[in-house]
């Protein structure tokens, strides 16, 4: 990207500061030979992930929401687990169950599939909604409640979300407040004609992802994680994320505006970008890069913005045109 | 719709508040109440039409029409079905009172009674005004435009009358204006929606002021630059009303003003030319000189007119003349002169011999009581045929021995001579005056010392060096000069030796062209001293040496003519004159027109010959030359103030910029106002890399200036944003070249005007609120 042209020398003082730029651009690497001309893509899919948050890909069928999220998983050695929802999967089937144990005369708990470091939920919106706020509450609060008992879930912990568009066939939309719980939602969109020719070739042998080896470790994800902590977010970019997040609330084009938990992914996923960029301090334009993936999805269209076909990123990305930035006294 | 209503009320009420400006040159107030009734009535119709939602090109038909109406009403109900239907019977009638009205405008003199008439005329004027105000302000949206109307209205009372407007109904006036701009700008700004704040801006709340503070100063400074700098470079707008304020000394009750062309005369008084300006036919033998102005005023540079003051009604036909001042003994001897004027020559002064006594003149003329000039103040006359009849001037010897002390009726004025005049002139009058006994003896030693042939006649006179005061220039050294500097030296130092004197512009006798007429051309113009005695009146000397190495037709009175000793000389005919000691004819007129006799040219000749075109110029010392040294260097600095401003703030920023973090703000700012100076967009929305990356793709920067943009945006965004500030380079080094760099690449126009007219001191225009981000309380986030 172009930022990454300009990165600021001085992001390149602290050692920890290279180790990250490195493991990540080697992630990014890594994703790319499965996921071809999609650099914006993949760099909020890594964000994401070194900001703890969760992601929602949602594309029509096809594009390589999947692809996206296997790869992610491949890149880091670490546990990778996927669900497919169908609408008959219950929440146990993500959780895990006890188990009566007859030799030992008691209850063993079997860890569902979302104990691992990054979860994969395929077409999350083909199953009924008991069962999403099932993975939903884990994805909030990193940790899961069967009988009584609370585990707590190893970092880092991810979920990938895949959904096709609410309106296709067959799907339960994911309510506001379930959509509110990822950090971003991005879309794959079509690939170029020439990223889709190199696929024809790349693809007709063997998968890529099966040669993709792993480049980095859960260890190395929560060194990364660490370090993106310790990103310096000045007053006035707090406050020009404020500024971002009220704008949409006061908007006419907007029945739902975001809410302060959209603040806080939104300063989160700033701080994780900065790092990517090489930078020790998050600087207005890395809101602006990620107002629209961070803030679009949760918001509603006033009735009015629906008749004129204004989508909420449309919305989110004029606000985002016309909001002055804090400038120093 | 509420707007639009609002709009034309206030349109409406501010042509009303205008309206108070016309008092002054109408008397009676019955006039009033049809203008207001038009204006409301086409802004009542104006409300009605645009609620009914008509197609706005016939809303100002249709409120022309229910004018009309409201006029037939009023003015002629008789005649019109119903009482108000404009039908052609009532049209005719009303256009039958209209014409009356009219002509009673070019009639009489303000203030003009308020007949129905006028009130009609007026009435008529202030209802179409209504529509093209209401058509400007509400259909057009152009309500800044409304001050042609306005200003149109004010300009009546200040062309009009001497007075202007009155600073009360101008002030109502401005008030209407100011109104009708504030709603305008409210209804713009509601249908734009609620402005969004800047919330965190930013600028320093004192900056701002100041910013508002120097644009509004630069624009009062460039109104009163353009107000002073347009009349002068336009001389037909060099009215004397500015002038007027310097001098209040003659102002009088029934004072005439009036502007005479002594700048075309000066013109002429170095003229060879053989053009006829006249022809006249006379009984005397030895006609006098023909005089047109008496300039009585010296500044220390030149001879000007004072105000004029007169009495009468503008009618001289067949009127005597006030009687002229300081004669005793009024002879019985009369001159009958027939004047008439060349077609190309225009007089706004009659030329005549001295002293006139009746006049037979048609059209406007007025006659001052203390000079005896006739002059007019409508156009000037041409070729125009007049009769007058002159006393014989010639003085009483027995008066003129007795010396007697000038009277009371004297002004003071024709002795005054002011202060910067060199100290050596009055000791050169002393010492040339020593031994005579009267004050003729002093005139006659005076007039000698110019004649005997120390002096050279020249019409080209040697240019006077810097610094110089020409008139002592003219004494001392040169002694090279024509009629003017004779005569306005003489007339100095007449004054210096106490004897009251003024100079006589005009023309000499000419030449005869057969049995008593005369032919004057003009080659023939003339100055020369005039000096008072008590007794005898004011007697023309003649210091200008005369005949063919002189002024040709210069004639010396026999009074002044040292070789004869009475007034009762011989006359001499007056054609091809004398030298210095020609003999004169008394009672002939003479003529030679001259001007307000100063020294040779003097330096800003240009300037002082307006100044003394003006009628009643400032008497005191300084004259109108002083207005002009201070005008243009005030009129230039209020052009360059918006430059120093800028500077000014630059300055400021760079020197209140203590720490690296200031100064990269500094110069970011820096960075923001020459932007806005140069036209380009700058938007607070974009970050410093933002900008840096849009000026670099729009801009065909070098590459020092590209690496300066990019070393300026990456400090002001660590100065912003990181822990601490990264400074490379030097920001006021960087700032000037990013600025060159933006500044070629703008072009040279874009670059004068953004040292000339910075648009940045101007407060930053607010960005468009638009729909997303207007107002609306939206229910809390989940």
């Amino acid at each position: 990207m172009s930022l990454g042209t300009r990165q600021n020398t001085q992001g390149d003082g602290l050692p920890d500061g290279d180790g990250v730029i490195a493991v990540a651009e080697r992630i990014r690497e890594a994703i790319q030979t499965v996921i071809e001309g999609k650099p914006d893509v993949v760099r909020i899919a890594l964000t994401v992930l070194l900001a703890e948050g969760h992601l929602l890909i949602e594309d029509i069928p096809g594009v390589g929401k999947t692809m996206l999220a296997k790869a992610l998983g491949r890149a880091i050695d670490c546990s990778v687990q996927r669900v497919q929802f169908t609408p008959d999967l219950l929440p146990a089937d993500i959780t895990g169950v006890s188990v009566y144990h007859q030799d030992r005369r008691e209850f063993e708990f079997n860890p569902g599939p979302v104990f691992a470091n990054i979860v994969l939920g395929d077409e999350i919106n083909r199953a009924s909604p008991k069962t999403q706020s099932a993975l939903l509450e884990c994805m909030e609060e990193m940790q899961v409640s069967v009988d009584g008992e609370t585990r707590p879930l190893e970092r880092p912990f991810m979920v990938v979300a895949t959904q096709n568009p609410a309106d296709m066939e067959g799907t339960y939309p994911l309510p506001e407040a379930q959509r509110d719980r990822f950090m971003a939602r991005i879309a794959v969109g079509y690939p170029t004609p020439q990223a889709e020719l190199d696929m024809i070739d790349s693809h007709s042998a063997e998968s890529p992802l099966d040669r993709l080896e792993p480049v980095a470790s859960a260890a190395d994800v929560r060194t990364m994680v660490d370090h993106v902590k310790t990103i310096h977010v000045a007053p006035g970019v707090r406050r020009y994320a404020v500024d971002l997040v009220t704008a949409t609330r006061s908007s006419a084009a907007l029945r739902l505006g975001a809410s302060p938990r959209a603040t806080i992914h939104l300063v989160r996923a700033a701080r994780a970008y900065a790092a990517l960029e090489g930078r020790h301090y998050v600087v207005p334009d890395d809101l602006q890069a990620l107002a629209v993936p961070v803030l679009a999805h949760r918001l509603l269209p006033s009735p009015e913005a629906r008749m004129e076909r204004r989508a909420p990123e449309q919305v989110v990305s004029e606000i985002v045109a016309r909001l002055p930035i804090p400038s120093p006294r | 719709m509420i707007a639009k209503a609002a709009l034309t009320l206030v349109t409406a009420a501010a042509l009303l508040l205008a309206l108070p400006a016309l008092a002054p040159v109408i008397a009676g107030d019955t006039w009033w109440g049809p203008s207001a009734a038009a204006v409301a009535a086409c802004a009542l119709a104006g409300l009605g039409l645009r609620a009914a939602r008509l197609t706005v090109v016939l809303i100002p038909l249709a409120q022309a029409a229910v004018v009309l109406c409201v006029l037939t009403g009023t003015f002629v109900p008789y005649a019109a079905p119903l009482g108000f239907v404009p039908s052609p019977a009532a049209l005719g009638e009303l256009l039958a009172v209209f014409a009356e009205g009219r002509m009673q405008i070019g009639a009489e003199t303000t203030p003009i009674p308020a007949t129905p008439a006028l009130a009609l005329v007026i009435a008529t004027a202030m209802g179409v005004l209504a529509v093209v105000a209401d058509f400007l302000a509400v259909t057009a949206r152009a309500a800044a435009v409304m001050a042609l109307p306005l200003a149109g209205l004010l300009l009546v009372p200040l062309l009009v009358d001497d007075r202007g407007v009155d600073a009360l109904a101008f002030a109502c006036a401005a008030v209407g204006y100011v109104v009708l701009l504030a709603v305008d700008g409210w209804v713009r700004g509601s249908g734009w929606g609620v402005p969004v704040r800047a919330a965190h801006d930013t600028a320093a709340p004192v900056l701002g002021g100041l910013q508002h503070i120097a644009a509004t100063a630069g624009v009062a400074a460039a109104a009163v630059a353009l107000a002073l700098l347009v009349p002068a470079a336009v001389p037909g707008l060099s009215s004397n009303s500015l002038y007027a304020l310097a001098d209040g000394s003659r102002l009088g009750g029934e004072t005439i003003t009036t502007t005479h062309p002594l700048v075309s005369l000066r013109r002429d008084l170095t003229s060879t030319s053989d053009r006829p300006v006249l022809t006249y036919r006379t009984d005397a033998a030895q006609p006098d000189y023909l005089r047109m102005y008496s300039l009585d005023s010296f500044d220390g540079q030149n001879w000007t007119m004072s105000r004029l003051r007169a009495q009468g009604d503008g009618d001289l036909n067949d009127e005597m003349l006030p009687s002229p001042p300081g004669q005793s003994h009024i002879s019985s001897e009369r001159t009958t002169t027939r004047i008439t004027l060349a077609d190309h020559f225009e007089a706004d002064f009659l030329p005549m011999p001295y002293p006139p006594r009746r006049l037979s003149v048609a059209g406007e003329w007025y006659a001052d009581d203390a000079t005896l000039m006739v002059f007019t103040t409508q156009a000037p006359a041409r070729g125009e045929s007049y009769e007058v009849t002159t006393l014989v001037n010639e003085p009483d010897p027995d008066v003129l021995a007795a010396d007697l002390e000038p009277g009371d009726e004297l002004d003071e004025r024709y002795l005054e001579v002011p202060g910067e005049v060199d100290e050596s002139t009055r000791r050169l009058a002393e010492s040339i005056t020593a031994g005579a006994d009267t004050a003729y003896e002093r005139a006659m030693a005076l007039q000698e010392w110019f004649t005997d042939g120390r002096f050279t006649y020249d019409l080209t006179p040697p240019s006077v060096p810097a610094g110089e005061d020409p008139l002592t220039h003219f004494l001392f050294e040169s002694r090279v000069g024509y009629c003017e500097q004779f005569a306005g030296a003489m007339a100095l130092l007449a004054r210096q030796a106490d004897i009251p004197a003024r100079v006589g512009i005009g023309y000499t006798a000419g030449t005869r062209t057969g049995e008593g007429t005369w032919e004057v051309t003009e080659s023939d113009a003339h100055a020369w001293p005039e000096l008072y005695f008590q007794g005898a009146g004011w007697l023309r000397f003649e210091p200008t040496p005369a005949s063919a190495g002189g002024q040709g037709t210069a004639t010396v009175p026999d009074y002044a003519d040292g070789l004869s000793s009475g007034p009762q000389d011989q006359q001499a005919p007056g054609s091809e004159g004398l030298q210095e000691d020609g003999r004169p004819a008394p009672s002939a007129p003479a003529g030679a027109p001259q001007q307000p006799a100063e020294e040779s040219e003097t330096p800003g000749t240009a300037e002082e010959e307006d100044q003394g075109g003006l009628a009643g110029g400032p008497r005191d010392g300084g004259g109108p030359g002083w207005w002009w040294a201070a005008l243009i260097p005030a009129a230039l600095v209020g052009a360059v103030l918006p430059a120093l401003a800028r500077l000014l703030v630059r300055r400021v920023r760079w020197v209140r910029a203590g720490s690296p973090a200031k100064r990269a703000h500094a110069a970011w700012r820096e960075l923001r106002d020459d932007c806005r100076d140069l036209d380009l967009a700058w938007s607070p929305a974009e970050s410093p890399r933002a900008v840096a990356r849009r000026l670099e793709a729009d801009h065909a920067l070098d590459a020092p200036a590209r690496e300066g943009l990019w070393r300026l945006a990456m400090a002001e965004e660590s100065a912003r944003y990181a822990p601490e500030i990264v400074q490379e380079g030097s920001a006021s080094a960087d700032s000037r070249r990013v600025r060159a760099a933006l500044r070629a690449s703008r072009g040279r126009r874009s670059a004068l005007r953004a040292s000339v007219l910075p648009a940045s001191l101007l407060p930053a225009p607010q960005l468009p609120p638009d729909s997303p981000l207007s107002r609306r309380p939206g229910p809390a986030a989940g």
